[in-house]
């Protein structure tokens, strides 16, 4: 159980319409993910999948249910809030309970799944103390706890990680992927942190501007990038875009340089292009191209390199320790099997 | 889609029923009543039987009352009394408790002077009067102290002398009001960031300056707020002077609430008193009015800065 | 850093730590203050001083003097006199009641304006304000008409009624403020946990608003105890006048016994003392009337 289908889904405040025709099918035990920068409309989805908002046009089911008019109670869902939303005046076991509560389960029972819950989540010694008494982390884990306790069909995330640090986030992070492993409950889950995103989920929903610009696996989107947004917007460092022009078997960047392309196309010559280059789709070669090095930042790993290539700003990173200072010319060649190519006018992958 | 749409409308109607007993009540107490003190200032009414209809005579028969005009001026008098003279001290207090006594005898110490200036503010009113009559009349405390000292020449009969009564009662409420403009100026500085006074005070600023230039213009909000709620009780003052003058001598003390208040219950003349009660009313919410119309004109001005 | 050369230039830590022996105005500024501070409280030590003194002792070495004698005669006296055990009991039990019922009816009436949002919401508080800026004495009449053909006449219920709606007029304007910025994720939460409306505000939104609750309760409690008009005009009859009235009809009464009128005004000021000493640090943060901006 849990599948949730969105179909043709519009949100419009007054006349403003924030959300467009959205349509996604989730299936059931699916982790999936809505990514998009701030103001794309993924909240404001994820909210109308929990009943905190109301659907202007379209239809919402959870479990072959259409569920427009029902309201949160009633939708077999649970939700984690971005700032967790933890009653204050509450312990612990009374915050993680209370849906029970009110739902008329009895008191041995309500015990029971609380202290089931918590030992999972690591909660056990703290079921007594109140929210102010615990870190950041316990706190995720107590709105966790919250959503898990009541066996619901379907798990929603509200960008639950964003009032974390760095590297507590990288901790819950597993944490929820570990619990979703084990649960395999139906899970919607939004950021704005790409990262994220792609570490998490079995499907990424990317968003931009009230609409879905694709829906895919993370490596599908990292590989095969629908469009100018996604391209840019998944990876890091954020993937190279170079303006030119398309000729049969080259690209041909604004200043001349000309970049040889893997197949021939003959099909699109002369249009306006972007050719997009991940930074780690660079080798150095002495014969290549001529860029000028403008900063290096070794990591240990790799290397990461800022540089002016065919009059643009380039970020290439290489295995190889680079050695070049700032202003000198390193020789560098783009690897054409990985290219991506988009049309500069509509953004959409060639 | 109609269907949504209805749902919403359900929804934040359902929170009406959260709102119904207290409008009921407003109705009940404020409302309908607030209504029928207007419909009798046209009447002529003693309490019992019907109202008769009399037009405007009643406000006729006000404006040419010289004692309701001279309650007029005692309530400016009161004004002074209850709005500018305690907010003034106060100020003043307050910037000297948190810019000086926390500063260089502690927290603890400036609290303490606080909850003390606070004290009388919370008294009833009418036991305030009990304890200043007992002080003020002919006999009282003060005239003893006075004769005892050798200042007997200045012995007065405080609340007897029309000259001196109504300076008496005004002495009264600014003691009783100082406390509670004291403790909204001394919130009002809580929220200012201390390393403001720091900086003006590396600058070389003294504490008349930073008074001048800091205290004042950082507790506008408030000062506004004291000035508006104690002018508006200012127009309602009643209790002071039932208590310890009755509105004398020689109506010396009368203020619009007692002038009602005797029309209503002693004379009688209930409509006659409610024509008293309702033009009070109106320069009330008038007063207030362009307060609030000043102060929302203030903050639209510093937003343009 | 150009300027480390500048001597003795104070430093910001310089206001935490007392700047010692500079000059004895320091001094002078506490001497006045507790001088003022003696003003402001002069009267209530003066009653407490002739309370307890025989009439003679009083004329004798006046009222500066400390009593030579002790006597709880005037006390005892204006005390059963007043019966002032119903007048206290009265009191208690018309600012309690109006202190619990102003509280729950402000908290349901800003439940529907600052949680519920509801359209008009403004419109009302506003009308709420304006109905706070009336004077008494135009709604006193009708109120006294009213009661008398309700039956509510010189019954504690008429002014416990009339202070709860009116104390709850300004109660609501402050409520509404706080609602209006309570975390909407933890009414979501709840929300989503399968609370209603009515188990919002009862699980969720009053609990966490205790603290803010207490603080209207003491305030509703303190002005109630204190207001006199009203239950001057409705409560008649002796059994049923509060503190407040019974000390405002003895206007006058006892001039020729000075001892008995310091012992009735230590008598109306002492539950005052008592509420100030327990309720002191709710009261003098200013934070009721801090909020109304």
């Amino acid at each position: 159980m849990g599948a949730v289908s969105i179909n043709s889904v519009r949100k419009s405040f007054g006349h403003v319409d924030v959300l467009h025709n959205i349509s996604v099918d989730i299936a059931e035990g699916e982790f999936v993910v809505l990514v998009g920068p701030s103001g794309c409309g993924k909240s404001t989805l994820l909210r109308m999948i929990a009943g905190l908002e109301d659907i202007s046009a379209g239809d919402i089911s959870i479990d072959g249910r259409i569920v427009n008019a029902l309201e949160p109670k009633d939708r077999d869902i649970a939700m984690v809030f971005q700032s967790y939303a933890l009653y204050p005046h509450m312990t612990v076991a009374d915050n993680m309970g209370f849906s029970l509560k009110l739902a008329g389960v009895p008191k041995a029972d309500r015990r029971k799944r609380v202290e089931e819950a918590a030992a999972i989540l690591g909660l056990t010694d703290y079921l007594d103390r109140l929210p102010r008494q615990l870190s950041g982390g316990q706190r995720q884990r107590v709105a966790m706890g919250r959503a898990i306790v009541r066996k619901p069909a379907v798990f929603l995330f509200d960008e639950p990680l964003s009032n974390l640090d760095a590297k507590l986030r990288v901790h819950m992070r597993s944490e929820i992927k570990q619990n979703h492993q084990r649960f395999r409950t139906t899970t919607v889950y939004v950021t704005h942190d790409q990262i994220e995103a792609m570490t998490m989920a079995d499907r990424i929903v990317v968003m931009n501007a009230g609409r879905v610009e694709q829906i895919g696996s993370p490596l599908e989107l990292y590989d095969r990038p629908a469009n100018l947004f996604v391209a840019g917007f998944i990876g890091s460092p954020a993937m190279n875009m170079l303006s030119g022009r398309l000729e049969a078997d080259a690209f041909v960047a604004a200043d001349g340089t000309r970049i040889a392309l893997a197949e021939h196309r003959a099909a699109g010559a002369g249009r306006a292009v972007t050719l997009g280059i991940r930074a780690e789709h660079f080798a150095l070669d002495g014969e290549g191209l001529a860029a000028e090095v403008l900063t290096v930042e070794p990591t240990g790993s790799e290397t990461q390199v800022l540089m002016r290539l065919a009059g643009q700003d380039v970020v290439a990173s290489f295995r190889e320790r680079v050695t070049a200072l700032p202003g000198q010319t390193l020789g560098v060649r783009p690897m054409a099997e990985a290219f991506h190519l988009f049309d500069s006018e509509t953004g959409v992958r060639i | 889609m109609a269907m949504q749409t209805t749902l919403r409308r359900r929804s934040s109607s359902a929170y009406w029923l959260y709102l119904f007993p207290g409008l009921f009540g407003f109705l009940i107490v404020v409302g309908i009543p607030f209504l029928m003190n207007i419909g009798v200032s046209f009447t002529s009414w003693r309490g019992i039987g019907m109202p008769k209809f009399v037009g405007l005579a009643n406000y006729a028969r006000l404006i040419a009352d010289s004692a309701f005009w001279m309650s007029l001026e005692h309530t400016l008098f009161f004004v002074v009394a209850m709005a500018v003279v305690p907010t003034l001290i106060s100020l003043l207090v307050a910037s000297v408790l948190f810019d000086y006594i926390s500063v260089r005898f502690g927290q603890g110490l400036s609290s303490f002077f606080r909850a003390g200036y606070y004290l009388p503010q919370i008294l009833p009113i009418s036991v305030a009067g009990v304890l200043w009559g007992w002080i003020l009349n002919p006999h009282g405390v003060l005239n003893m102290i006075l004769e005892a000292t050798g200042l007997g020449g200045l012995v007065g009969n405080w609340l007897g002398d029309p000259d001196l009564a109504i300076l008496s009662v005004g002495f009264v409420m600014v003691w009783l009001q100082i406390g509670y403009s004291l403790v909204v100026f001394m919130a009002g500085l809580a929220r200012v960031d201390p390393s403001l006074y720091e900086a003006s005070e590396l600058d070389g600023a003294g504490f008349l300056q930073r008074f001048w230039y800091i205290t004042i213009p950082m507790l506008k909000p408030e000062i506004f707020v004291i000035g508006l709620t104690t002018t508006i009780a200012a127009l309602k003052v009643f209790a002071p002077v039932y208590v310890m003058t009755n509105g004398g001598p020689n109506n010396a003390t009368l203020v619009p609430s007692f002038f009602s208040f005797y029309h209503f219950f002693s004379t009688v003349r209930v409509g006659y008193g409610a024509a008293v009660a309702t033009a009070q009313t109106a320069i009330t919410i008038v007063l207030a009015a362009v307060f609030l119309w000043v102060q929302s004109r203030q903050t639209e001005e510093g937003d343009h800065d | 850093m150009t300027d480390t050369s500048v001597p003795a230039a104070p430093g910001p830590t310089d206001r935490n730590i007392p700047r010692g022996k500079r000059g004895a105005l320091r001094w002078w500024v506490l001497a006045f203050l507790f001088a003022f501070l003696a003003f402001m409280l002069a009267p209530i030590f003066l009653a407490l001083n002739n309370a307890i003194k025989t009439a003679t002792d009083y004329a004798t070495n006046g009222p500066l003097a400390l009593p030579q004698s002790f006597t709880v005669e005037g006390l005892l006296g204006f005390w059963s006199y007043v019966d002032f055990t119903s007048k206290i009991w009265n009191s208690l039990l018309l600012s309690a009641a109006v202190a619990l019922f102003g509280v729950i009816l402000s908290l349901l009436n800003a439940y529907a304006i600052g949680v519920g949002r509801i359209r008009g919401g403004r419109a009302t508080l506003v009308i709420l304000l304006l109905g706070i800026m009336i004077p008494q004495e135009s709604l006193v009449y009708p109120l006294y008409y009213l009661a008398k053909s309700s039956g509510l006449y010189d019954s504690l219920w008429a002014p416990i009624i009339i202070f709860t709606v009116l104390q709850s007029a300004f109660g609501t304007y402050l409520l509404s403020a706080v609602m209006t910025t309570f975390p909407h994720e933890i009414l979501e939460a709840a929300r989503v946990d399968g609370a209603n409306r009515w188990q919002i505000l009862w699980y969720v939104v009053t609990p966490i608003l205790r603290p803010t609750l207490a603080v209207l309760a003491t305030f509703f409690f303190i002005w109630t105890w204190n207001e006199f008009l009203i239950p001057l005009v409705l409560l008649v009859s002796n059994a049923n006048q509060t503190v407040s009235v019974a000390m405002g009809a003895l206007s006058g009464q006892y001039v020729s016994q000075p001892t008995i009128t310091a012992a009735a005004a230590l008598l109306g000021i002492t539950p005052t003392i008592i509420f100030f000493l327990i309720f002191q640090r709710t009261l003098t943060k200013g934070v009721v009337v801090g909020a109304v901006k």
